[in-house]
């Protein structure tokens, strides 16, 4: 089933066109990973779908009815969550005050307080420590609790791994099993290539603004993935 | 399987420190009977400076709006006070309808002025202010520019007058205090300080942003009403340039700075200090607005948190239950 569909849709900033008739499709359960390079546009792109950018032109549907006018507040009524690009908790709440904030008005499914704290277990003993006081992992994990305490069926992520460790970047792709195994679907964007094309079962990558590749990541080659990131086919060493 | 978790407001120790505030708030009631009514009638400035503080802090410590034009509401509610005596409502009952009438005043500009953001809104709100001051200097039944005197109250006696300003004033310092307190308390005291925090990110999480900063805004604007409205029965006499002046906004930025921005307790501690400095060193003109604004900047670089963060941060409960603990469930 089609969750989402974005229909040649397309984003501006003030005169600059992020987004450019970018038109794909959602299936319920998928994880897909938005590639590309800087100014490509995904994350303008994963913004308009959470509400939080204006959509210029087009069509974004969901769940069988337009998000047009929608605004984002009651896009996660409907079961859309966005973590934006780099982290934005609020600092001076505690972590479980940033959980409870998101669950003040949730929809009602699996994810409440003990099952967000049970499926990350490092969130425990942090519960009571300031937002701002975390390490980059932590807070890109209480992000991604946060937004699940809205029991979303679709779930944006923005920029999962920017500008943390790779220990931390680790333990935040832990937390990608869980997305998984609960059947929630999601879009990622992700600039390390490798752990996108891992994770993701399918990826589309995105060059000035408009779709350079939509495809499965099995069977997926280098080449293609290079070619479609930078426009350019790479030499071959002779 | 971990344990079940569940969400605490309260423990005993924040129960019993809110109930002796409770009780001290209504003990504060008996003061005109055992003080002397210069007393009271200071008790009653403190009281005023605390409602502004109190207001100011719900709009810029909770909802991210940062106004230095609450003023208008200050000098509105005076002066419609005014205008209702002048056409024979009586003085206490002008006042509590002058609050009131701030509060409409404050749903009429909600939606221009929370168009705007950051910056902007703060000029905004200045800019409104000092318009209305105009309007009230131009309006010579107001008395003009020169200024005008509250009638009414010359009936009463001095020290009931005082009393009974003193009275009013303290029910709606602790109405608003309960206000500001239940709106902390329900879900969307968290969802408010979200706003504060990142308005975006607030969103994207399902908070209604507007609904809220217009719930803010108007309780904010009533507050300040009323303050003003009561400042004039505490004085008996207003001139717009004092009344609408941006030292009021001065003060309150003073206070809720230096007391602790988006706290409970800040602004009450705030104002307080604000109160002894101004009646310690009032007299010294010039340096003692010179001395404001270094303490203030000394609080924003060296201790941003507030007075009262140098209690919270040793305490080992709340004083009031606005927060949320989390405890292991059985």
């Amino acid at each position: 089933m089609t969750l989402l569909r974005v229909e040649n849709v397309e984003a501006r900033h003030g005169l600059l066109q992020a987004v450019r008739g970018v038109t794909f499709g959602v299936t319920e359960g998928e994880i897909l990973a938005l590639i590309g390079a800087n100014g490509a546009g995904k994350t303008t792109l994963l913004r308009t779908v959470a509400g939080a950018h204006p959509l210029s032109g087009g069509l974004i549907s969901y769940d069988g009815s337009y998000l047009t006018g929608v605004p984002a507040h009651r896009r996660v009524r409907r079961g859309i969550a966005y973590v934006p690009e780099g982290r934005r908790l609020f600092p001076e709440f505690t972590v479980e005050e940033n959980l409870l904030v998101a669950g003040r008005r949730a929809r009602s499914g699996r994810w409440n307080l003990t099952t967000v704290l049970e499926a990350f277990p490092a969130l425990q003993p942090l519960r009571g420590r300031l937002a701002s006081r975390l390490s980059g992992g932590q807070q890109q994990a209480t992000a991604i609790a946060r937004a699940l305490m809205t029991n979303p069926r679709l779930l944006l992520i923005d920029e999962v791994s920017l500008g943390l460790s790779p220990k931390a970047v680790e333990e935040v792709y832990a937390c990608m099993t869980v997305l998984r195994e609960s059947g929630t679907t999601v879009i990622l964007v992700e600039q390390d290539l490798g752990r996108a094309l891992s994770t993701a079962g399918r990826v589309i990558c995105l060059l000035e603004g408009r779709i350079a590749l939509d495809a499965k990541t099995e069977g997926l080659t280098r080449d293609e993935v290079v070619t479609a990131y930078f426009g350019f086919h790479q030499a071959r060493p002779a | 399987m971990t344990d079940q978790w569940t969400v605490r407001r309260s423990g005993r120790a924040t129960k019993i420190s809110s109930v002796a505030m409770v009780a001290f708030g209504i003990a504060l009631f008996a003061v005109p009977f055992g003080f002397r009514t210069d007393v009271v009638q200071q008790l009653t400035t403190l009281c005023t400076l605390l409602m502004m503080a109190v207001m100011w802090n719900v709009l810029a410590g909770y909802g991210g709006l940062v106004s230095v034009g609450q003023q208008a509401y200050i000098g509105f509610g005076a002066y419609a006070t005014i205008f209702l005596t002048q056409h024979d409502v009586t003085a206490y009952l002008a006042v509590v309808l002058a609050a009131l009438a701030s509060g409409v005043l404050a749903v009429a500009l909600a939606p221009l002025l929370l168009r705007l953001r950051g910056g902007q809104f703060a000029v905004g709100t200045w800019v409104v202010a000092e318009a209305l001051a105009l309007l009230v200097a131009l309006d010579e039944d107001l008395g003009g520019g020169t200024g005008v005197s509250l009638r009414g109250l010359n009936t009463i006696a001095p020290d009931w007058r005082r009393a009974y300003t003193y009275w009013l004033t303290l029910g709606f310092t602790l109405l608003l205090l309960a206000l500001v307190f239940l709106l902390l308390r329900r879900r969307s005291g968290a969802a408010i300080q979200a706003i504060r925090d990142d308005e975006e990110a607030a969103a994207s999480l399902g908070v209604r942003i507007m609904p809220l900063k217009f719930m803010l805004f108007v309780l904010a604007g009533f507050g300040c009403g009323a303050a003003g409205a009561l400042t004039l029965a505490n004085t008996l006499f207003i001139q717009p340039q004092s009344i609408f002046g941006v030292q009021w906004s001065a003060y309150m930025l003073f206070m809720v700075l230096v007391g602790g921005i988006g706290t409970y307790e800040g602004p009450i501690l705030g104002a307080i200090l604000f109160f002894l400095l101004q009646d310690w060193f009032a007299q010294y003109g010039a340096w003692y607005l010179i001395g404001l604004g270094a303490v203030a900047i000394a609080f924003a670089l060296f201790l941003p948190r507030g007075l009262w963060s140098l209690a919270d941060d040793r305490l080992p409960f709340r004083l009031l239950p606005v927060g949320y603990t989390l405890r292991p469930a059985g």
